[in-house]
């Protein structure tokens, strides 16, 4: 007799297979909410960044930028090079989708993040079916999640008066530093990651001689990224 | 996604994006821990480059995002509270 392997998916299997993430994802889209309010953006504009941007390491780099006076038109290119990599996130996931209508395949696309990435890869072992509505599932409970967060953090991080003297013009360096060393720590490529750093700084460093601060940030980090990607072979 | 289903980035174009974030979060930090946005900070003056050490300690052992951010913080407030 022959067993059928084929899984049924929901949209509210989805939103529960996503819960374990939560916790998690509220204590970043707080700090995110609270360094984005430091680093002066009126509430209206966190909560737009985090519907519509909805990228932990791209907020705060945006954040970043802004407190170093960068123009938008800098962030925006800087953020759309970070996000590319959520595009090759999706590049691996896509053939399961293939199935689906274009448009359906953006709107999943547009929310899909690094942790839901994470969830749906160990999830989809065998063949499934309503793998859309199990998508949309988690991607909304997960971006609904990320905006009350940060929303929230931003609303409390404006109440503080003197943020300097509680040190909380520290939080972004930290959440980058906290990132950094996650990222570098779960992806094991110490040299390379460790050049880039290096390169990454030390190039920071020299531009800083001629350039004014955000232009020598992007310099370095363009320079980095391709000397990182140059020394792979 | 609707692209990508069709499209392959070529080797090293990958490998560029891999490295970004890492690199713009290190020149990131690099900025606002020797600079204060428009000259040099001379060592006695920056404080953030002292709290640097003991945050990354932090990150490193904890793996926690919340509890290096609050530990950055704190580390800061006391630097501002001693200087």
């Amino acid at each position: 007799m022959k067993e059928s392997a084929l899984e049924e998916l929901s949209f509210s299997r989805g939103v529960t297979d996503c819960i374990p993430t939560l916790l998690g994802y509220l204590s970043i889209g707080f700090a995110a909410g609270v360094i984005e309010a430091t680093a002066g953006m009126s509430l209206l504009e966190i909560a737009l960044l985090s519907i519509f941007l909805y990228a932990g390491s791209a907020q705060f780099i945006v954040a970043g930028l802004l407190a170093a006076g960068a123009p938008i038109a800098s962030v925006i290119m800087t953020v759309f090079f970070v996000n590319l990599r959520h595009l090759l996130l999706s590049a691996a996931i896509a053939p399961k989708f293939a199935a689906y209508s274009p448009i359906k395949n953006f709107l999943i696309g547009s929310q899909l993040t690094d942790e839901t990435f994470g969830v749906a890869v160990s999830r989809l072992t065998g063949p499934v079916r309503h793998l859309d509505r199990w998508m949309l599932g988690l991607n909304m409970t997960a971006h609904v999640n990320w905006v009350a967060a940060n929303v929230i953090g931003a609303l409390l991080g404006g109440w503080i008066a003197d943020p300097e003297r509680y040190g909380l013009h520290f939080a972004l360096p930290a959440m980058f530093i906290g990132l950094a060393a996650m990222m570098v720590m779960q992806r094991k490529q110490y040299k390379k990651d460790l050049l880039v750093i290096g390169c990454a700084a030390g190039g920071f460093a020299l531009a800083f001689i001629w350039l004014p601060s955000y232009v020598a940030v992007m310099v370095a980090a363009v320079l980095a990224a391709i000397i990182g990607a140059v020394t792979e072979r | 996604m609707v692209f990508l289903s069709k499209l392959k980035l070529p080797w090293y174009a990958k490998k560029f994006l891999q490295h970004v974030p890492l690199a713009v979060m290190t020149a990131l930090v690099a900025q606002s821990v020797l600079t204060d946005g428009e000259r040099w900070l001379s060592p006695d003056e920056d404080l953030e480059w002292i709290a640097l050490f003991p945050t990354l300690a932090v990150a490193l052992l904890t793996r926690s995002l919340l509890i290096t951010v609050v530990a950055g913080i704190s580390v800061m407030a006391l630097l501002a509270l001693a200087a």
